[in-house]
């Protein structure tokens, strides 16, 4: 159905204006917008935590601008307000999600003794304090400041 | 708004994304081959004695089937006359044993050779030793990856 079509390719193009549009519209952009950042902001933390694999150009200040970037990206790519508060909740929720199983996924994939869950505390304590200390923190400060440009230029 | 900052936004998410996922790619395949360092073997494949039998030359073959190159950094070896269990007297002084460092890249191996001073007093057992063919090298080899290091032990 091309309203259908239409509303899904309005939600990937023009994710500002499809944050005003109809339901479908709306749900597309929050979720291209959402998940795209939180998949972004898990992967430069990562490369932020585990620093000494990390490429030459990876530094811990362009992974955290990185984070901060995805954060500011959220509201200024969907216009209308209460969308983009769910975005950045489902970008905070999917970067969770993606980061720890980031850290889990090799135990399994390599078949790596986790002594029944007790080896992957640790790893485990490392991805939270990360988590709560630097990719919340960086992400939300980024999409508040959109926030506040967004008000500022009204 | 303008259809070119509407593009500029959405240009800036999907560089942002590459940016990531490159660095994320390479760091994760370091943080995987990491994980598996344990694959990385040491053979002993040569052992043989100076002429005048004070310094002992021993051949070690390691192995690499990581996807990243690792460095031989520093080793920890001594022989023994038997093999184990080891009861006989150290041959070879375990802190005079040098390797040089040596990076041996992904998926090869290569050989390295590791000299020891061999202890005094037991240049004749030395002798004895490797002409039998009864020498036996055990220690520990100091490997590098990336920032990180780890050890394997040599021989038994």
């Amino acid at each position: 159905m091309s309203g259908t079509e239409n509303a899904i390719l309005s939600g990937l193009t023009r994710p500002r204006k499809a944050s005003y549009g109809g339901r479908l519209e709306r749900l597309v952009a929050v979720s291209f917008v959402g998940v795209l950042t939180g998949l972004t902001a898990a992967m430069a933390m990562y490369v932020f935590r585990i620093q000494d694999f990390a490429p030459g150009w990876g530094t811990e200040t362009l992974m955290a601008s990185l984070v901060f970037l995805s954060g500011l990206l959220v509201k200024l790519l969907l216009g209308e307000m209460r969308a983009s508060v769910t975005a950045i909740g489902v970008s905070i929720a999917i970067g969770t999600v993606c980061m720890l199983t980031f850290e889990i996924a090799p135990y399994y994939i390599l078949d790596i003794g986790t002594a029944g869950g007790y080896a992957l505390y640790i790893p485990l304590r490392d991805v939270i304090t990360f988590l709560l200390m630097f990719q919340i923190p960086l992400q939300f400060s980024g999409y508040l400041s959109a926030v506040v440009y967004d008000g500022f230029r009204a | 708004m303008s259809s070119l900052t509407r593009r500029l936004f959405l240009g800036t998410l999907l560089a942002v994304v590459v940016v990531s996922g490159t660095a994320f790619a390479v760091t994760y395949g370091g943080s995987l081959a990491w994980q598996q360092r344990d694959q990385v073997e040491v053979g002993v494949s040569s052992s043989d004695l100076s002429a005048d039998a004070t310094t002992m030359n021993v051949g070690l073959t390691v192995t690499n089937p990581l996807s990243r190159p690792i460095v031989v950094q520093s080793i920890s070896l001594t022989m023994f006359p038997d093999g184990p269990p080891y009861d006989g007297d150290k041959l070879v002084d375990p802190r005079t044993a040098t390797v040089p460092r040596t990076v041996i890249d992904a998926q090869s191996e290569q050989t390295v050779t590791v000299t020891g001073t061999v202890k005094d007093g037991q240049q004749s057992a030395a002798q004895t030793a490797v002409s039998e063919g009864t020498a036996s090298a055990s220690g520990t080899l100091t490997i590098g990856f990336s920032d990180r290091t780890y050890t394997i032990n040599v021989g038994n």
